[in-house]
């Protein structure tokens, strides 16, 4: 082994030639992921810095379900440690939706406790999608949200209809999220 | 005072001089000679942690001979580290880790200069990595292991042998931890073997939010859930004992509203620092075992590790010692990597057609990137509007010559990294 | 957190208080301050072991500061025991040193019952004669075996260790190491077989046929696995599935129940049907320990651990209290639940368990008093530590030296394993009493070969092992290594054995028995019995 390396000194380093700074392996990933991205039309990104592929924001605006009418946001954060770490996801709006806090954090399984490396941003996407069409009322965040749903479909309906329009439900008042 | 002229290196390294010296029937390649002893004395080893791994190879490699060794770590020194981190004393928490080695070794080892870099690896560009011939690392994150795993294997230039740096890693927990050498390019590497990390726990939201049952479930909603409704946008400082005090103090009463034992102090610091048991002891094994291979590399006195060694000392003493093979598929050794010659004048598109058209390339719907920059990429759509005037720019509007470009696509097992020389 | 507890932090999420209070309890004795005795004397100050004395006759050499860390410069010519303990010393405020500059073998001429106060001896480049010598002092407990003192049952751990150039080796001889916190993965005890009437109850205090779907997705696994299984039991005259096909019939039985993909509590129940299928048995390893002759002939001066594996045998004896079954462990895993019936069904095991700890104290009071002893003597916390880890209890019988040395068991010999090594030393101490030197130490090392290889083919024919079980290169090998001294060597083979003193005198986890062997060239090592 010793032989490989400079033992022979002449041939100093490679000299001249600038070094660039790295690449990593978590960024590369994130570029396959988005050049590989196949959106549907209910899904629209957007990125505040192009040039920044680690923050982006995801719009969802449902064609079917409770949540239909409504357009979701979500912001994206990706650290230098994916795909080993899951990325960052919150809602931007305060929503009224069992699964979603009021502060915008979420509780999807991906997102956390079953994440895995093999996930791409695509199926965190296709998650938060699900989230919108069933949301789960046995997971729940916002418990009372659940507890609508569980108790009576119609009136939790009503509720997430009023609320998305910037209604309030339960004493509280939810963004207006209609889309435009 | 001892006159250090009585000293003979003969004499202060028998032990190693005799593996140096004398030749071996079971490893015949081996041919000794004066130089092998010259170098290790000269050669430049690079050591990344200066914490419990980290003492321990700085030692070590001191003792093995070693005469230029240069030691990297951007920590301060904890209270918590003196159980095992022997170069420490009392007196020297909160001084810099890699300052204070050095200055242990410097003083107790004569004849050996220990180097500190008080800096994170990061900070470091390739041709300071470049100056090593062998780097050691001895870190608790998977994050900087990521890191210089892929800028070595991104350094290594298969037509200049100098470029090949073994990256020998350790890594423990508890009674169990593994040794590990990595010759980039050739092994298995770190990237590789990413899936042998056991899965970090996160909870469920929802169970923190609804259903705890467990003492870890208050105190994860404590910090995930409670802290930011309590402090706003105040960052957690997990190194202090006021915040952990807090968020010890929430668990506990959500505990307590729950009817769930066992929130404690030391398991809410465990839980919100992610702490890792450490022992002297299996610190000890692995560093040895990473700096045998050190000596074995830079002497060839023997064959060395191929190249993965686990150990586990919960149930008696056990080692393992296997090839792990590399991926096809890994993101960082099996990029393949081209030299592509293109005229500047001409526009990205062009270069693009071109790479799809190349026999040898072919691609379908590539992306491109320069240092993590977007150049093109086909998807998303808001993201290729956005890009689309690129294509009719001119290379050398986008990138200088003998940049890497990073190029993705679904035919491609992970990515191609082209450096590209522009005419 | 108080100072101690923040040093030790570490260490502490491995072997807890009472393991700590046992290490600061610990008095070792190294014998010669080698590079490898302080790296292992290095690795048990820094964890706070109660004690240590460095006996070593030596002055400092250079070959001394250039393979042991804790001798420098400024040591050359000094009596190596008072340097190392200086230099060892520093590390650890909390931990008392002692040291003599003189030969362990005059020391025992002056005080035959030196040993008598350490709990762990540890020797480094000692003959086999020293060896075997001091071997048979710890064996006894330090005594002199003219005047041994009755009260001396206390066992003294001894190891013997060796580095030779790339290779190591470690032998730990005491006569019995019991442990009852052998630290397995996984001590959940659930009873789905046989269920105590409290847990029955609780299983059927859950509506399955519930409109409610969080009720339904919340209902705990270990519930719908007894729902499932008393179902099955009474079409199958009262018995559980015991094949393969049987167990996934049970499987399918549950799939069937669910109401939807998202019921995450259905599909735990399924993933613990083949474990839970494990009839509640007592592992054989523990029908061996009660029936072992400690337990029947207890006396005074009986350890605890006896008396308490006694008291278990009593217990499981007794059906009525029983049923012929271990004590419960008490701990479940988590589970999907609503916290309520979680930590209702978490109390409905920790009640049993402190049921059954009841039993088993009643028991342990009734046989301290037949033996004499104070009651109370064995604490209501040791009894309760011994039930929880009932079924994982160890005792490590070492053979000893002597009977390494005169009831060889060796009957074969694997030679791509490390143990041709092992013949190796063996043979080499046999070099060493016919020259009075180890093999390859002098400039002509390669002379040497020949010689050692006989006293290999000597050590086989004793054995009935045919001579090419060894090769000739691998004897070339040990006479490169000329007996020298390589750093990270000792600091491995240093590394191993602290921690086998670690888990010996904390009792906690499963040393190895009896000897570690490494080799440093190929990176491979191994335990053998010998």
């Amino acid at each position: 082994m010793i032989k490989i390396w400079s033992m022979k000194k002449e041939s100093l380093a490679t000299a001249g030639d600038k070094k660039k700074p790295k690449v990593s392996a978590g960024q590369i990933r994130v570029q396959k992921d988005l050049n590989e991205l196949d959106l549907p039309k209910t899904m629209k990104m957007t990125f505040p810095a192009p040039e920044d592929l680690l923050n982006f924001e995801l719009e969802i605006s449902p064609d079917e379900g409770f949540y239909a009418g409504g357009t979701f946001k979500f912001s994206f954060a990706v650290n230098g440690n994916y795909p080993h770490d899951a990325p960052s996801v919150k809602c931007l709006q305060k929503i009224y939706h069992p699964n979603i806090q009021a502060d915008g954090k979420i509780c999807l399984n991906i997102l956390r406790e079953d994440w895995k490396p093999v996930l791409t941003l695509n199926s965190v996407m296709v998650g938060l999608q699900y989230l919108l069409l069933e949301p789960n009322a046995d997971d729940p965040l916002n418990k009372e949200a659940a507890d609508d749903l569980r108790n009576n479909r119609r009136a939790f309906e009503q509720n997430v209809h009023k609320s998305i329009r910037g209604g309030s439900v339960n004493g509280v008042a939810y963004d207006n999220v209609i889309s435009k | 005072m001892v006159d250090t002229q009585t000293i003979t290196d003969h004499e202060r390294w028998a032990g190693v001089y005799k593996l140096l010296d004398r030749t071996s029937r079971i490893h015949p390649e081996f041919e000794p000679q004066e130089e092998i002893k010259e170098f290790i004395k000269t050669c430049k080893i690079l050591v990344i942690g200066a914490g419990g791994l980290g003492c321990e190879i700085l030692k070590n490699l001191a003792l093995s001979g070693f005469g230029d060794i240069h030691v990297i770590d951007m920590d301060t020194i904890d209270v918590s580290n003196l159980n095992r981190q022997f170069l420490f004393r009392r007196a020297d928490v909160g001084k810099p880790k890699a300052v204070t080695a050095a200055a242990f070794v410097n003083k107790r080892v004569q004849g050996v200069t220990v180097t500190p870099h008080y800096c994170k690896i990061q900070d470091k560009d390739e041709d300071f990595y470049q100056e090593f011939a062998l780097i050691i690392c001895g870190l608790d994150s998977i994050e900087a292991r990521r890191w210089i795993n892929a800028t070595l294997v991104g350094m290594r230039d298969e037509d200049n042998p100098d470029t090949l740096k073994p990256l020998i890693d350790g890594g423990t927990e508890g009674f169990k931890g593994q040794a590990r050498v990595i010759l980039p390019g050739i092994t298995s590497c770190y990237e590789c073997s990413m899936d042998m990390l056991s899965k970090p726990t996160g909870f469920p939201l929802c169970t923190i939010a609804n259903t705890p049952r467990l003492p870890e479930h208050c105190i994860e909603w404590a910090s995930v859930l409670e802290w930011s409704n309590k402090h706003g946008d105040r960052k957690m400082d997990t190194d202090d004992p006021k915040d952990i005090q807090w968020l010890y103090e929430t668990a506990l009463a959500r505990a307590k509203q729950y009817n769930i034992q066992g929130v404690t102090y030391s398991l809410t610091q465990g839980v919100v620092k992610n702490i890792i048991p450490a022992i002297a002891a299996t610190n000890a094994i692995v560093a040895a075992s990473c700096c045998n291979e050190a000596l074995k590399i830079a002497t060839t006195c023997a064959k060395n590790l191929d190249n993965y060694m686990m150990y586990s000392g919960n149930d008696s003493v056990y080692t393992y010692t296997f090839e792990h093979q590399r991926k096809d598929d890994c993101p960082v050794c099996s990029n393949s990597s081209t030299k592509l010659d293109f005229r500047g004048d001409k526009t990205l598109e062009e270069f693009m057609d071109y790479l799809k058209e190349k026999p040898d390339i072919q691609l379908k719907r590539p992306g491109f990137a320069v240092g993590g920059k977007p150049l093109y990429l086909q998807a998303p759509k808001q993201l290729e509007e956005a890009l689309r005037p690129n294509l009719v720019k001119p290379l050398k509007e986008l990138f200088s010559s003998g940049d890497e470009v990073t190029i993705t696509d679904s035919t491609l097992p992970f990515s191609l990294q082209a450096v590209v020389t522009l005419t | 957190m108080d100072a101690k507890t923040q040093k030790y932090d570490r260490q502490l999420r491995l072997w807890g208080s009472s393991g700590q209070e046992a290490l600061e309890s610990a008095h070792i004795l190294l014998i010669n301050a080698s590079a490898v005795g302080c790296e292992i004397l290095k690795n048990l100050i820094l964890p706070g072991i109660g004690q240590f004395t460095i006996v070593d006759p030596g002055t400092v050499s250079q070959n001394d500061i250039g393979s042991n860390f804790f001798l420098d410069f400024d040591s050359l010519g000094k009596q190596r025991a008072e340097r190392a303990y200086e230099l060892l010393g520093e590390l650890n405020e909390d931990v008392k040193g002692n040291w003599a500059a003189k030969d362990i073998h005059s020391i025992l001429k002056e005080d035959p019952g030196y040993l008598a106060q350490f709990s762990t001896v540890i020797a480094t480049d000692i003959t086999r004669e020293t060896a075997e010598k001091l071997a048979a002092l710890c064996w006894v407990g330090g005594q002199d075996a003219n005047n041994r003192n009755p009260a001396g049952k206390k066992n003294i751990t001894f190891v013997w260790v060796k580095t030779v150039g790339l290779f190591g080796a470690a032998r730990i001889a005491v006569p019995e190491h019991t442990i009852v916190e052998t630290h397995p993965d996984n001590v959940a005890d659930l009873r789905i077989d046989t269920p105590f009437p409290e847990l029955s109850a609780f299983a059927q205090s859950f509506d399955f046929d519930t409109e409610d779907s969080l009720e339904f997705g919340h209902i705990p696994y270990v519930a719908i696995l007894l729902n499932y299984m008393d179902k099955w039991k009474q079409t199958h005259n009262g018995k559980i599935p015991s094949t393969y096909a049987e167990k996934n019939e049970l499987k399918a039985n549950i799939r069937a129940g669910m109401r939807s993909v998202d019921d995450e509590n259905f599909d735990e129940a399924i993933s613990s049907v083949l474990r839970s299928c494990q009839p509640t048995t007592i592992p054989s390893e523990i029908k061996a320990l009660v029936n072992d002759p400690k337990c029947e002939h207890l006396n005074a001066e009986s350890e605890n651990f006896w008396i308490l594996t006694r008291a278990l045998r009593d217990y499981v004896n007794d059906h009525t209290k029983s049923d012929g079954l271990l004590p419960l462990s008490g701990t479940i895993p988590d589970m999907k639940a609503q916290t309520d019936s979680y930590v209702t069904l978490q109390s409905i095991y920790k009640t049993k368990a402190k049921q059954d700890v009841q039993e088993v104290s009643k028991v342990v009071e009734s046989l301290l008093s037949s033996l004499g002893l104070a009651a109370g003597s064995i604490s209501q916390q040791e009894i309760e530590t011994f039930c929880k880890f009932s079924a994982f209890l160890k005792v490590i019988r070492y053979r000893s030296l002597e009977e390494e040395y005169h009831q060889p068991n060796t009957k074969q010999i694997d030679p791509d394993s490390v143990f041709p090594y092992y013949v190796l030393l063996r043979a080499s101490d046999s070099f060493y009493d016919d020259h009075g030197r180890y093999p390859g130490e002098g400039e002509n090392w390669e002379d040497d070969v020949d010689q050692l290889h006989a006293n290999v083919g000597t050590l086989l024919q004793s054995w009935g092992i045919a001579n090419d079980a060894v090769s000739k290169d691998l004897t070339h090998e040990i006479c490169r290594y000329g007996n020298g001294a390589i750093h990270n060597i000792a600091s491995l083979i240093g590394g191993v054995v602290s921690q086998e003193i670690i888990k010996l005198s904390t009792r906690q986890y499963i040393p190895m028995n009896n000897t570690f062997l490494f080799d440093g060239a190929r990176s491979v090592s191994a335990v053998f019995a010998v």
